[in-house]
């Protein structure tokens, strides 16, 4: 199967007061359409800066990063931006929801990023989705946290990417909530056969994944 | 542990997050631009009232003089800290020599005059400036249009009253020629002590008695009261801010513009800092909710930091100063030449009041909100949101009391300060209101709108209490840069018609009637060219409602030895166009009703519906007042205090004044008009006008200083307003960028909410000057007011490229900053 995205020997350093510190080593990465993949490690060896990279976000001093046959470390920010509304949904661990914007506006606003017509309608449907049709005209502030994150997963889902970026999707959560929300992101990822990359200590949702890799001092350790 | 302990704990630990935060280093760079503003405008304002003090001083040949139509008792001004005395004493006479006659004004000075101001002389030697010391008893100087038409020369003599002089020298310059203009005749200058020899003082010839007088302030002060306990007749105090003279309007209105401009500016930065210390009370809420966890007292997290502000504000308005007294000399050099100012000797004391501006600005503006901070709820903090802080009344309303002393003290006007203390109230609720309305509209309006622009829109709709301090501080700012630049070109427009350019720059007085037909075509045929004519009937003041003039005014209103000397009646059939008619009625024809202007009214106590009596040679005029109107001119345009209509005044002698342009080339006019025209007299202004420009220039630079610091304090409170919306956008701003947000989203979504904040800002701004500074005008500088739309679209323009210019640099700061996941 043809990888969607997939990392070469990416290397990324940062200068600090004591020097060069290594963030991620040589790292080689590849992820098929429709596959989940789990990333674990101690905090800091390097989960989210390895997601930023393959998300575009951040570019490495070494190494190519393929994402639908472009590389995109050879882009511009613009484009990188363009590809990210286009391609590209994500989760993270505090929402991160725009908290002057309501639940339905927050889920319409990276289709209307991406110039969608009836961003407002789709962002309806989709909240309708998950169970939120009773909450789209609330704010984040009047949401709970499993609610917080459901709208987040509509945001993320919208765009209905190609892949999904998650960094710790339920460390905010508690085990019930966590449970739902993950069950939803699940069941749309099958649903939209859409691949997905998550970052995670949680040794659970990780068992979920297709695959699971591990990283340590910024190398990516044989699958386990 | 005590809370003294805590505090001092807190300071020291938190010390360093303050000065790194951002809002606090606005808020410090804030402070030391108003203290450094402040204090540059008082130390220059000083500096420049000092000087100006000094040329009106010039013109009045004094700092102080008093003047009457009797001699005044010499023996009253002995005072210690009054330097002695000089004495003028200036009589209408003629002057004859080799069978012609000239009249003169015969002016008798004492020595040392002048004490201010150059008394230049053609001698024999050449030009110079000398004093009455050089004046020996039995010469005289005259004027060289006596000695031309005299045909006389330097050691020769002439013959005035009964006395035989010597021609000395040539006037060239008098410093107090144009606070004389009834004495519009060429002068002749003699000693005191001459002019008892040419005994013109005895035969009932009224004259005008001064005595000039310079000393320490506070003498001279006393010396006023004493003078009014003393003197029973009529006399007049003239000094450079009070009296009948061209300059006093000026400086009273040149100090009351700076007074406003200082207010304003204050509150300026009130509304600043009071944005910044919103956005601080965001930033110090989680770790004051952590060291409210580990058991400090609430209010002891609130006060350390209020006094670490303190001190902070302490630390820069000392910088702020120190920085005002670096760029004094820089400030006075924009005036040079024409103003030679000397760079004041500074005092401690002169800082007080612009660190006061700091340390109030903070203790008003910024400490009731960080005060607020010990109202926040902890478990709010903790899970993420910080609520709106409980509202807490007792201390903004301190606030408010200390702000409005404050206001009180630096402007010493009371009505001012109510004025402006109104028209900040008002621009506060139209911030309020507009705020509100700001909101609604946003919430509707974003639905026209998608992506980034939407969010921007969104965002302001959100939280309009966020945008009410922006609102009106940006408000404020745009009010008076407005008022400023209105008042400028108002004032200046005041001090432009006095120029002798739109009146000519020689004067003529005393023309009959019936030559004025033959004087024109003189005029004409001399390639000169006629500015103005007014007829005049030359009366006295009799009555008020029936009641002779000396019964009707008390010694104690301020009356005026013009109006119960000789005065010119003028008429006209509508209102002259340098008139604004305040109330009442213009003279209908055929009517002998009489317009009076405002300040005579008010001086001698009349109201609309009075009569007052003239004597107009034999003839007894009772006329009722219908109109009361101010005069928008002053110094060498021709005033009138009363007008009528003209058949009032058709059936008493008339005579015309009015301006003569002439210029080098056809001088010879004046010898023909001194010839065919002997009644006529002819004042030459020219110098004394050379001297009011340069005046103007100054007040010109000096405005434009004032505007130019304006604009930088305005400035650094869009910047300060601007920055707190923008640091709240950085989150959203990085969360957009990775879910997509392409550069130009970004730029537009930034520019979009400072281009809004900013339109609306200007509006109320426009808004409330329309209805503050008419009043504002009318009140305090006797200036109508008429908004220069010009000048507001400018403005508004320069405001909102300057918000734009600002999201334009927030966007490209959210773009470097990176962007990252957690």
């Amino acid at each position: 199967m043809k990888a969607i995205l997939s990392a070469q020997s990416i290397k990324r350093e940062v200068d600090t007061k004591s020097g060069l510190l290594r963030i991620l080593d040589d790292v080689s990465f590849s992820l098929e359409a429709g596959e989940s993949v789990a990333i674990q490690g101690a905090s800091g060896s390097g989960k989210s800066t390895l997601l930023g990279v393959l998300a575009g976000l951040d570019i490495p001093q070494q190494g190519k990063v393929i994402m639908q046959g472009r590389d995109i470390t050879v882009l511009d920010e613009d484009q990188r931006a363009l590809l990210r509304a286009d391609n590209i949904g994500f989760v993270f661990q505090s929402f991160f929801l725009i908290d002057d914007l309501t639940a339905l506006e927050n889920v319409a606003l990276p289709l209307e990023l991406f110039g969608r017509k009836n961003a407002l309608a789709i962002a309806t449907d989709w909240l309708t989705k998950l169970g939120m049709a009773d909450r789209i005209g609330h704010f984040p502030r009047q949401l709970s946290g499993g609610e917080q994150q459901r709208v987040a997963l509509g945001r993320a889902f919208a765009v209905q990417p190609a892949i999904l970026f998650a960094d710790e999707p339920t460390a905010n959560l508690d085990t019930a909530t966590a449970e739902t929300v993950l069950d939803q992101l699940f069941s749309l990822q099958r649903e939209l056969n859409t691949s997905m990359v998550i970052a995670t200590h949680d040794n659970a949702l990780a068992q979920r994944c297709d695959r699971v890799l591990h990283m340590h001092s910024g190398r990516l350790l044989a699958e386990l | 542990m005590n809370k003294l302990t805590q505090i001092s704990i807190l300071i020291k630990r938190l010390g360093r997050r303050t000065i790194a935060q951002k809002a606090n280093r606005l808020l410090s760079l804030c402070i030391v631009v108003c203290t450094c503003v402040a204090a540059s405008l008082g130390l220059f304002a000083n500096s420049v009232q000092s000087a100006l003090d000094n040329d009106i001083a010039n013109y009045l040949g004094a700092p102080m003089v008093v003047r009457a139509e009797q001699a005044l008792p010499i023996e009253l001004f002995a005072l210690d800290g009054i330097a002695p005395p000089v004495i003028t004493a200036s009589f209408t006479t003629g002057a004859i020599a080799n069978n012609a006659y000239q009249s003169v004004s015969l002016k008798g000075v004492s020595d040392g005059y002048p004490l201010q101001g150059e008394l230049v002389v053609r001698t024999v030697d050449g030009d110079a400036k000398l004093s009455a010391n050089s004046l020996a008893i039995g010469s005289v100087w005259l004027d060289q249009r006596v000695i031309d038409e005299l045909k006389i020369k330097l050691g020769e003599q002439i013959q005035i009253g009964r006395a035989w002089l010597t021609v000395t020298g040539v006037v060239v310059h008098e410093p107090d020629r144009l606070t004389q203009l009834q004495h519009a005749l060429p002068r002749a200058m003699v000693r005191l002590e001459t002019l008892a020899q040419t005994a013109v003082t005895s035969d009932n010839n009224r004259g005008e008695h001064r005595v000039l007088i310079s000393g320490e302030k506070n003498e001279m002060v006393q010396l006023e009261s004493l003078l009014a306990a003393a003197i029973t007749y009529q006399y007049e105090v003239l000094k450079p801010g009070k009296g009948r003279h061209p300059f006093s309007r000026i400086s009273v209105r040149a100090e009351r513009m700076l007074n406003v401009i200082l207010v304003l500016i204050l509150l300026m930065w009130g509304g600043a800092a009071a944005t910044l210390a919103d956005h601080s009370v965001r930033n110090y809420a989680m770790p004051a909710t952590v060291l409210r966890c580990m058991g400090v007292n609430r209010k002891a997290v609130a006060w350390a930091l209020c006094l670490q502000l303190m001190l902070l504000a302490l630390v820069m308005s000392l910088l702020g100063c120190l920085l005002a007294w670096l760029i004094q000399p820089m400030l006075i050099n924009v005036m040079q030449p024409q103003m030679v100012l000397q760079v004041s000797n500074v005092a401690w004391r002169d800082f007080l009041g612009p660190i006061g501006i700091g340390l109030v600005t903070v203790v008003a503006f910024v400490v009731p909100k960080l005060q607020q901070l010990s109202s926040i709820s902890v478990s709010s903090v903790l899970r993420g949101q910080i609520d709106k802080p409980k509202r807490r009344y007792l201390t903004p309303l301190c606030a408010g009391l200390v702000v409005f002393a404050m206001l009180w003290y630096s402007s010493d006007n009371m009505q001012l300060t109510m004025m402006l203390v109104g028209a900040v109230v008002f621009l506060i609720v139209l911030s309020i209101g507009f705020g509100w309305a700001l909101s609604k509209a946003s919430a509707q309006a974003h639905r026209l709108f998608r992506g980034p622009i939407k969010v921007a829109v969104r965002s302001i709709g959100r939280s309009p209490g966020r945008h009410i301090t922006p609102l009106a501080s940006v408000s404020i700012a745009m009010m008076a840069v407005l008022m400023t630049v209105t008042l400028r070109g108002s004032f200046l427009d005041v001090l432009q018609v006095q120029m002798l350019d739109i009146d000519g720059n020689y004067v003529y007085t005393g023309l009959p009637a019936q030559q004025r037909d033959n004087f024109m075509l003189a005029i004409e045929s001399g390639s000169a060219e006629l500015k103005g004519s007014y007829p005049t009937v030359s009366s006295r003041l009799v009555s008020i409602n029936g009641v002779a003039i000396d019964d009707a005014l008390t010694r104690e209103s301020d009356t005026r030895e013009e109006t119960r000397s000789k005065v010119r009646l003028s008429w006209a059939e509508n209102l002259p166009h340098n008139n604004r008619l305040l109330q009442g009625n213009w003279p209908t024809p055929g009517s002998k009703d009489v317009s009076v202007e405002y300040e005579v009214m008010s001086d001698l106590g009349l109201e609309l519906g009075d009569k007052l009596g003239f004597q107009v040679a034999d003839t007894l005029l009772t006329s009722t007042i219908t109109s009361q109107r101010e005069y928008q001119g002053g110094g060498s345009r021709m005033m009138f205090w009363f007008m009528f209509s003209e058949d009032a005044l058709a059936p008493f002698e008339q005579h015309y004044m009015g301006g003569i342009m002439l210029d080098d080339n056809s001088q010879n006019v004046l010898s023909s008009i001194s010839r065919n025209f002997p009644q006529v007299r002819i004042v030459d202004l020219e110098r004394q006008i050379t001297g009011i420009r340069d005046i103007m220039i100054v007040l010109t630079r000096l405005m434009n200083t004032t505007l130019i610091l304006l604009l930088a304090g305005a400035l650094m409170v869009i910047t300060a307003t601007s920055f707190v919306s923008a640091s709240n956008r950085q989150r959203q701003s990085t969360l957009m960028r990775v879910i997509g947000l392409r550069r130009c989203q970004c730029y537009a979504m930034n520019i979009t909410e400072q281009l809004v904040v900013g339109l609306v800002a200007c509006l109320i701004g426009i808004l409330g000057v329309q209805l503050i500074a008419g009043l504002m005008f009318q009140q305090l500088f006797a200036l109508s007011y008429q908004l220069e739309w010009g000048s507001a679209v400018l403005v508004t323009a320069l405001i909102c490229a300057t918000f734009v210019g600002l999201g334009w640099l927030f966007a490209f700061r959210q773009l470097q900053q990176p962007v990252k996941l957690s």
